[in-house]
């Protein structure tokens, strides 16, 4: 991996929350690189810790939240150091975001074009009237039509698909180098789906904009990202290109995703995931997934297995994969 | 525009049950010949009265005269000033305005930095203390707080006038009065409201877009939490009205307060009667004003 | 309330609650142990109540008795004061602390009577018009803007007004004045439950109508009606004393009445109006205490 490519550098994060019942590790020993223009998609099921990575390096984790560990490095500077005006100054305009909840994600109570307006007018050196022409541009540019009426329009008055565009457009009004999109589709039906996704792939691309895209739905990756990182109880447990997450997973809870997908083909039967996600107060010994994992060993339940290049480019973090066990066959 | 014609068209059956609510009240309170003779009048003037005044036809038509009466203005000549009774209470209608608006004003510059402050600061010492203070607003009588503030900055301090009008510094420290427990009503509910909206989508989008914290709070969270603060408010001028009447006693405001105390201690019906439908129309009015203003900035019920 | 929201468990509402009784003390003291200003609520609301059931043994001297050689004696840190009064006395030589005590009384009397009055109005005006709908429930919500327009003291002070006010018709006239609150929140916690599946089964196996609003309406509504009513015993309390304070209250010894003696000797004897509104102000705050403390305890739901 060249490092002079790399935009956003995570390593060994940290990021607990102090609650009155114990500390919760939501984030627990995260590390993954991202390159510049390059789409990558962090999935997992709910409670893995995928959003409060993202809010982590957004710089958004609130009270009792903390980040207790680790580093981020964005352009050569460590976010967690920074100071909470300084990441005023990178939020929206270097690192944008876009939210699960287009309904509830904007305010209602401000046209939503004065909402596209507002990030210009804070990070770009240009008028009210300059920040208007813009806005309406972008408007365009996500594929609202009558671009000029929206601007002036309430949230209400739009629909669930035209609000995550609307926030497409305040993520991309700064031409940020990465945007992060927290399921970005989930709240929205499936044709606008595809649209969304569309529009954020070739935006990216056009912009040349680093992705950063978190989800617990497989046919999301499968569209948009370039490399998947597979996230369960705080870790990431693999990491490597699409193809290879498809068509060769190494983890059983990879493993395990997949068979929970729907697929277009169809052949197979869909399997849900046997148990639960544990109590994040109470995380099992050794490896976290071994509560669930069909495969597993006497090892699983004591020793925690260090993540490791399995094949070029291939991460995993488990047991099975390791040399001495003598590598898992799956697939 | 159409549905402020709705809404005004809602005041009629609102206002038709107060007049009712009132005649009912006067009409089991007692004999008014009782009143307005002397007691040694003879059966007989009582009887020419009563037919004069209409009270020996039965119940329903009464009232009817009665409501009929009030449309037009008449609500009978007042026994203490001796002359019609509306022009006498509409003429202290400016004086508890002037108190209402000046209350008003005091205790939103009050309540919104320190509901702002102690929602942003949740759970430290300085929320605890507003916190504090603004159930003791709640809990102290309006009377007494009143009181207390003559005998600090009036018998001890001699900063402010006891009493009457003339001056903003009449003016001070009844709008306190009224102000403060106002003030602490809207700080409860200024605090809760912004914990609410700070926790919204809509913030946390704000906060990934750059703004500055401040911002945040004044301009994205602040007009989403006075929302509900203006509903409940506007729910509650009654209760503030029904404060001022007493506050208005205790400094000898000449506003409606002062006036209907007064009357209802002469026992001047009439006035009464004025009074409590001016203090009605004031609230259904003030309530009308509170739902337009919302409509006004709440774009999702605009029309 | 957000200060005991953080500091106590909200409890399940569940529509039938057949909890056996050892269960539901255990679970109600664990919280109220946690929650401080719960603890303070209650232990302000049972003293006062200790107070005023005690008064006669309590109070030093009789609330009426009149002494002439004690005439606006300061409290006794004052110069001229002594601890033989307290608090001082008032302009006609009686004793303060005596008639504050027996003034908890008259005003947890009146407070708590007419909160009953009240209640009883609005939760059988509520139970059968949301219960019911049509005219009463018409009728009802032209009553509740009507009840909007005149304040409830004004309201009080025009019947007062023309009637000698007893402590009987005291706690009448509050009663009918307050009903509204609980009419409207029984009205519309009725309107949902009628649509559950277990009110619409005893519909449909012919339960009577009066059955089902005892049986299952009523027991539902009764956490959100005891929220209220603690809250309104604070403000019946303040309602009372403003019109003690006007001189319309009863012909007896309130905090009201005490304050307002106190009123025109402000200037020379500025305990005799201070010591009852103090006396007034903690109490209404240990039923503020109580009353946020039961709402999360039994109905997180109602808000202020």
């Amino acid at each position: 991996m060249d490092k002079m490519e790399n935009l956003l550098q995570v390593k060994e994060l940290k990021t607990h929350f102090m609650t009155m019942n114990g500390v919760v590790p939501s984030v627990n020993g995260v590390t993954f690189n991202i390159k510049k223009g390059e789409k990558v998609a962090l999935v997992g099921e709910s409670g893995s810790g995928k959003s409060v990575t993202s809010l982590s390096i957004m710089g958004l984790i609130e009270e009792p939240g903390k980040i207790v560990n680790g580093s981020i490095i964005f352009d050569e500077r460590n976010l967690v150091d920074l100071r909470e005006k300084e990441m005023e100054k990178i939020r929206g305009n270097d690192i944008a975001m876009i939210f699960q909840e287009p309904l509830t994600s904007l305010n209602p109570l401000f046209p939503v074009g004065k909402q596209i307006r507002e990030s210009l007018l804070l990070h770009q050196k240009i008028t009210r009237k300059e920040a208007k022409q813009r806005a309406i541009e972008l408007l365009k540019k996500v594929g609202i039509p009558m671009p000029e009426q929206v601007y002036s329009s309430y949230p209400h008055s739009l629909s669930g698909g035209m609000r995550q565009r609307v926030m497409i457009a305040i993520a991309l009004s700064c031409e940020p180098k990465l945007i992060i999109a927290d399921e970005p589709t989930t709240a929205l039906d499936v044709t606008i789906q595809a649209q969304i996704l569309g529009i954020l792939n070739e935006l990216s691309e056009l912009e040349n904009t680093a992705l950063l895209i978190i989800t617990h739905d497989l046919g999301v990756v499968a569209e948009i990202a370039d490399r998947v990182m597979v996230m369960y109880c705080g870790q990431i447990v693999e990491e490597a290109d699409v193809f290879s997450i498809f068509d060769s997973p190494l983890h059983p809870y990879t493993e395990a995703l997949l068979k929970s997908t729907p697929r277009l083909n169809g052949q197979e039967k869909l399997a849900s995931i046997e148990g639960r996600v544990p109590n994040p107060l109470h995380m099992p010994k050794g490896c976290t997934f071994h509560t669930r994992c069909p495969y597993a060993i006497e090892k699983c339940s004591s020793n925690v297995p260090a993540i490791q290049e399995f094949r070029p480019n291939h991460h995993v973090r488990c047991w099975l994969a390791d040399e001495e066990e003598g590598g898992i066959k799956i697939g | 525009m159409k549905y402020f014609l709705n809404r005004t068209a809602q005041v009629i059956p609102v206002l038709l049950i107060v007049s009712f609510i009132l005649f009912f009240l006067v009409h089991i309170s007692g004999d008014p010949v009782d009143i307005m003779l002397s007691e040694n009048a003879t059966e007989e003037d009582r009887e020419t009265l009563r037919q004069s005044l209409g009270l020996d036809k039965p119940f329903i038509i009464q009232y009817f005269i009665f409501l009929t009466n009030m449309i037009t203005g008449d609500f009978g000549k007042s026994i203490i000033y001796g002359q019609a009774a509306l022009p006498i209470v509409l003429e202290r209608i400016p004086a508890t305005f002037e108190l209402m608006l000046a209350s008003i004003i005091l205790s939103t510059a009050i309540a919104i930095p320190l509901g702002v402050l102690s929602a942003v600061k949740r759970n430290s010492p300085i929320d605890l203390l507003i916190s504090g203070i603004s159930i003791l607003g709640k809990a102290m009588p309006n009377f007494w707080v009143g009181l207390m503030l003559i005998l600090l900055f009036s018998v001890n301090l001699k900063i402010f006038p006891v009493s009457g009008t003339g001056s903003v510094f009449h003016l001070v420290l009844p709008a306190i009065t009224i102000g403060s427990a106002m003030a602490a009503q809207m700080t409860r509910l200024l605090r809760s409201n912004m914990l609410d909206v700070l926790s919204q989508d809509y913030i946390r989008t704000a906060k990934s877009k750059g703004v500055k914290r401040l911002s945040i709070v004044y301009i994205h969270a602040l007009r989403n939490s006075l929302l509900p603060v203006i509903t409940v408010i506007a729910l509650q001028i009654s209760t503030l009205v029904g404060g001022a009447l007493i506050t208005e006693t205790i400094f000898s405001w000449p506003g409606l307060g002062q006036l209907t105390i007064e009357a209802i201690n002469a026992r001047d019906m009439a006035v009464v009667q004025a009074c409590v439908i001016t203090i009605a129309v004031f609230v259904i009015i003030v309530n009308l004003i509170a739902d337009l203003i919302y409509r006004f900035v709440d774009p999702r019920i605009r029309y | 309330m957000e200060i005991q929201k953080e500091t106590s468990t909200a409890p399940l509402t569940e529509p039938s609650k057949k909890n056996t009784t050892k269960y539901s003390i255990i679970k109600w003291i664990i919280p109220l142990l946690k929650s401080k200003t719960g603890m303070l609520g209650i232990s302000i609301v049972a003293i006062v109540c200790f107070t005023a059931v005690f008064a006669p043994l309590l109070a030093p001297y009789k609330p009426e008795k009149v002494d002439f050689s004690a005439i606006s004696t300061p409290p006794f840190w004052m110069d001229g004061g002594s601890f033989n009064h307290i608090l001082g006395t008032d302009n006609l030589g009686r004793d303060l602390l005596s008639r504050i005590i027996y003034g908890a009384q008259i005003s947890l009397l009146v407070g708590i009577s007419s909160v009953g009055v009240a209640g009883v109005i609005g939760v059988i005006i509520g139970l059968t018009s949301g219960y019911y709908g049509g005219l009463v429930d018409t009728l009802l919500m032209r009553f509740v803007d009507a009840n909007i327009a005149i304040p409830s003291i004004l309201f009080a002070l025009v019947v007062l007004g023309f009637m000698s006010p007893t402590i009987i018709t005291l706690i009448i006239v509050i009663g009918v004045s307050s009903w509204i609150g609980y009419a409207r929140v029984v009205r519309s916690e009725v309107l949902s439950l009628k649509e559950r599946e277990y009110v619409k089964a005893a519909k449909s196996i012919g339960v009577r109508n009066g059955t089902i609003m005892r049986r299952h309406l009523l027991p539902n509504v009764s956490s959100s009606v005891i929220v209220i009513a603690t809250t309104s015993v604070a403000t019946t309390i303040i309602t009372e004393a403003s019109l003690s304070f006007l001189g319309l209250g009863p012909q007896a010894v309130t905090w009201g009445k005490v304050l307002s003696d106190g009123r025109d000797y402000l200037s020379t004897s500025w305990w005799i109006a201070t010591f009852p509104g103090i006396a007034i102000t903690i109490t209404v705050l240990g039923i503020i205490f109580l009353g946020d403390y039961l709402r999360d305890m039994l109905d997180p739901r109602i808000q202020e």
